[in-house]
């Protein structure tokens, strides 16, 4: 029982530093801010299906985006991120698009269910889905 | 894995387009999220960041946040967030957390030259107390500030209230709320003579048209534009109209997106109001009812010099001289004056005057970042009040808010100089009475004037004035306009400056003493947000070394100040809470310090349309909307039938005026007039500042959260594309912009996230790198006193 106990504390204690080794990996070092140097944004130029995912924050954050969006809209009744993204798979030979998950077909609050297309909370993608900077502090 | 043509993505991808054909899915980042479940310990709160209000589920494992997601429970987010509420997790955890207190010192005591050097609390509360003691004896009590934030928690804003004005005896208390929400304020309480919205997020859903009033809801109030999103999704007739001076994101689900000239707004209403009148579209029977018609004093000025004042004269008038007021602002004035075509002009008067077409009006900065941002709030109250759009479910004027308890804090606990709780003032000698009461003070300790509004506050500090600056929660610093001056006040011989704050910002660097201060479910909460909702949390993980809630440190300092009384309650009615782990307030008091205050504070409000829940009710719930009347909340105020303080057989009512005009609302007359700066030769350009969606206030939380951070590192200058070739400026080019007070370098952007409209250029103000408000004008609104940030004039250089 004890040797039980143990290893279970010792498993939740190796899981817990796995997490937190995560927690600080993903924040900014400010102190090599300030130094008064401002590049712009300038955001990767590869085009959608040329790039691997990037990793993401926690095991449920929402996926980071690595392509350019630029010229992707998203306006009413129209959404060029589904067209990859909502079904998913190979959409370029070698790679893969993430595939929008089941939880964006429901609204758990309103007991809301969809089949082909996203949910009207969750159509505005680029509010949870950001491209990052290739350069940048 | 299955290709897909492309035609079939276009298909699938068009949101109109939903037919029939299951779609089965094994995700494993969804099926990880399982696993989730059983290692984290998961509890609810609100959401760090703005003033929406999402419900966030937290998950806590070895004493650390691990993850957040939406909450499923809430109404208001219905089981989704933000990139913002997303990165929760990490906004704790910056490497550069500050842990222990700090005084500046040379050679081991206190030196306003000296250096940041970690101190005890001892240390850093006794010179606090010493100092602060030192500047009423040289200046008397109004010489001691706190500026505070629409980022405190319910009883930390209610124990600095209580502190400030029945302790101190000083009305020096002000919250960064005045830069964000004072015009809102100030609006509903002429026209309504109460604070707040009468509508909920509930009416999204049954609005046929919203119209956006300079508010770039997609990138600030992300979760509230998807609401609207899903509405326009579910009913095709639905619409949406983005009014602004820039075009951006917003405009993606606009049937039009219509630019305005800055300041061209106030002639833009009045040009509606116009031609509403002229079509006969307005609701005679609802006006006659439920309306009385006022004008104000004109020519009311900007604020910008020291000690100005104002005084409103109010004049009632009738329909007919309303009418005769606003004749002037014919479509080919308000062209002019607005650039807005007649055809767009009357586009907005069919929308507002159809009495088929429920409309909701959506409104934050833009209009009350405004020197006329109280006029804006009436004139836009003036449209759904002569149409009858108001108070009907779908609906609404809406005023949203920035902060997560600007409305909870600020506003319904009165944080402001002339404030107090429950839409009370300390002129009021009755409301001042009731006060004294309530708190256990002699009669008389309340002062009944007003001292400093924000603005004037950092002007006092500069002048010498005040001379003991304690700001909390809020980063003044990097935040306030014209920091040239404010900056260099600070740091002038005899002014003392407390900063307390969780990490190194642009204020601490320029305070006295720092203190290290625990943040969100590192204590015990409650928020209030912009539909009147009050929300509560439960501490759930320790704050880092020796960081204190910023309730813990007020009350530490009240102690020293000899105001200890004022906190003590009593232990057997207010036990240390059982099952939950208690916040260092209630440790060091021995008793539930948060519903002390708290129940004590509700008692401000009960029976004065202002109820709240007992303190209970708010752990159980995903919060509830004011007034809290025999357990129910309140949906749609003035609404018989739905708000239990209208009189019953009304119908509607706006009791808020019942003793001013027998419950009905006032339609202003509010003209149109200059902005307090306007381009010319020399400073050809617009500045217009605000925010991005990946960054809250200065940055000093998402700044140090990396996906947060490379996803929108700087903070460039937006332009226009004409202006940027007449500028011989391409992007990633460095320019100069300057104003009369000061200037930055940074970046050009050109045809980015927004575009400007011509001559016009927007920074936004989260970057400590590029301190744009170097460059702003402390130009306010003279009724509110909240600050224009969005128009100043300046000149852009290109650098090599």
């Amino acid at each position: 029982m004890r040797t039980w106990r143990l290893t279970l504390l010792g498993l939740l204690a190796a899981a817990t530093a796995a997490f937190a080794a995560t927690r600080e990996g993903e924040t900014v070092d400010r102190s090599v801010l300030n130094d008064g140097r401002t590049t712009g944004n300038i955001y990767t130029l590869a085009g959608a299906g040329e790039t691997e995912p990037l990793p993401r924050s926690y095991e449920i954050a929402p996926p980071l985006v690595p392509h350019d969006v630029s010229k992707m809209t998203i306006r009413r009744g129209t959404n060029a991120c589904l067209d990859c993204h909502l079904e998913g798979g190979e959409v370029n030979p070698g790679h893969v698009a993430t595939r929008v998950p089941p939880s964006h077909f429901t609204n758990g609050y309103t007991g809301e269910t969809r089949k082909v297309a996203v949910t009207g909370m969750r159509f505005q993608c680029l509010q949870c889905h950001v491209p990052q900077t290739r350069t940048g502090k | 894995m299955k290709r897909v043509t492309r035609r079939e993505f276009l298909r699938a991808g068009s949101l109109a387009v939903l037919g029939s054909g299951a779609v089965v899915y094994l995700n494993p980042f969804e099926a990880f999220a399982g696993d989730l479940d059983k290692d984290l310990t998961w509890d609810k709160a609100p959401c760090r960041f703005c003033g929406t209000g999402c419900s966030v589920m937290v998950g806590v494992a070895g004493g650390k946040i691990m993850a957040v997601k939406g909450d499923p429970k809430s109404s208001v987010n219905q089981g989704t967030l933000c990139v913002k509420g997303y990165a929760l997790p990490f906004i704790q955890y910056g490497r550069d957390r500050l842990t222990r207190p700090l005084i500046r010192k040379k050679n081991g005591r206190y030196d306003k030259h000296g250096e940041l050097e970690p101190a005890t609390w001892d240390e850093a509360l006794d010179l606090m107390a010493e100092r602060a003691k030192l500047a009423i004896e040289k200046k008397g009590p109004a010489a001691v500030a706190m500026f505070g934030s629409g980022q405190w928690t319910i009883w930390e804003g209610y124990a600095a209230v209580k502190l400030w004005k029945a302790g101190l005896r000083s009305n020096s208390l002000e919250p960064n709320a005045r830069h964000c929400m004072a015009s809102a304020v100030a609006g509903f309480m002429t026209t309504f003579g109460m604070d707040e919205p009468m509508g909920t997020y509930d009416d999204i859903e049954h609005a046929d048209c919203f119209v956006l009033w300079g508010a770039n809801t997609a990138e600030m109030h992300p979760i509230l534009h998807s609401r609207m999103t899903r509405r326009l999704d579910a009913e095709p007739g639905a619409r949406l109209v983005n009014l602004t001076t820039i075009s951006n994101r917003s405009s993606n689900l606009a049937e039009r997106e219509i630019v305005f000239k800055p300041q061209g707004d106030l002639a833009l209403a009045n040009g509606i109001l116009r031609l509403l009148i002229e079509r006969g579209a307005i609701d005679r029977g609802f006006v006659e009812k439920h309306v009385v018609f006022k004008r104000g004093r004109e020519n009311i000025g900007y604020g910008t010099e020291d000690g100005f004042t104002f005084k409103e004269a109010a004049e009632a008038m009738d329909f007919n001289a309303f009418k005769a007021a606003v004749a002037p602002y014919t479509p080919e004035r308000v062209r002019e004056l607005s650039g807005v075509s007649p055809s767009d002009l009357s586009y907005l008067a069919d929308i507002y005057g159809d009495p088929g077409t429920k409309v909701m009006s959506f409104w934050t900065m833009g209009v009350n970042q405004h020197t006329r941002g109280t006029w804006m709030n009436n004139l836009i109250y003036d449209l759904h009040l002569l149409t009858g759009k108001i108070s009907q479910l779908g609906n609404q004027p809406y005023s949203l808010t920035g902060q997560p308890s600007a409305c909870g804090t600020c506003r319904e606990v009165g944080t402001f100089t002339h404030r107090l709780p429950a839409d009370m003032v300390v002129s009021n000698p009755e409301h001042r009475a009731k006060a004294e009461e309530i708190w256990g003070v002699p009669a008389g300790t309340i002062p009944a004037k007003p001292t400093y509004h924000a603005i004037e506050m950092l002007r006092a500090v500069d002048r010498g004035d005040v001379l003991f600056f304690w700001s909390s929660t809020t980063n003044p610093f990097q935040s306030y306009p014209k920091l040239n001056r404010f900056r260099a006040g600070a740091r002038k011989a005899g002014r003392f400056i407390v900063v307390s704050d969780c990490y190194p910002t642009r204020s601490t660097e320029i305070a006295d003493v720092v203190l290290p201060t625990a943040m969100w479910v590192e204590k015990e909460g409650a928020f209030g947000n912009a539909e009147r909702r009050t929300h509560f949390w439960k501490k759930m993980v320790d704050p880092p070394g020796q960081s204190k809630s910023d309730l813990w440190q007020f009350i530490e300092f009240a102690k020293r100040m000899g105001y200890g009384k004022l906190f003590a309650y009593d232990a057997s009615q207010y036990p240390v809470p059982a099952g939950y782990s208690p916040s260092d307030a209630t440790l060091t008091a021995g008793f539930y310090m948060e519903k002390a205050l708290f129940e004590e504070y509700r008692r401000f409000g009960l029976g004065h349309a202002h109820d709240l829940a007992p303190f209970e009710r708010y752990h159980e719930t995903r919060g509830l909307r004011w007034p809290v009347v025999d357990g129910k909340e309140t949906n749609i105020r003035y609404l018989e039938g739905s708000d239990p303080y209208v009189t019953p057989g009304a119908k509607v009512e706006f009791y808020g005026n019942r003793e001013k005009t027998g419950g009905k609302a006032v339609v202003w007359f509010r003209p149109f007039e200059p902005a307090a700066e306007v381009p010319d030769a020399d400073y050809p350009f617009w500045l217009c500042t605000g925010r991005v969606l990946e960054h809250w206030h200065t940055g000093t939380m998402t700044g140090r959260v990396k996906s947060l951070h490379r996803a929108y590192p700087n903070a460039v200058a937006n332009l226009h594309p004409d202006d940027a070739r007449r500028l011989g400026l391409s992007n990633g080019d460095r320019v100069r912009i300057a104003s009369r007070r000061g200037s930055v370098v940074t970046v050009a952007e050109v045809g980015g996230r927004v575009t400007p409209q011509p001559g016009m250029v927007y920074v936004p103000w989260f970057d400590e790198d590029v301190m744009i408000n170097n460059v702003t004008l402390d130009a306010f609104c003279p009724i509110s006193k909240e600050n224009d940030f969005k128009k100043c004039a300046v000149k852009i250089e290109k650098l090599a």
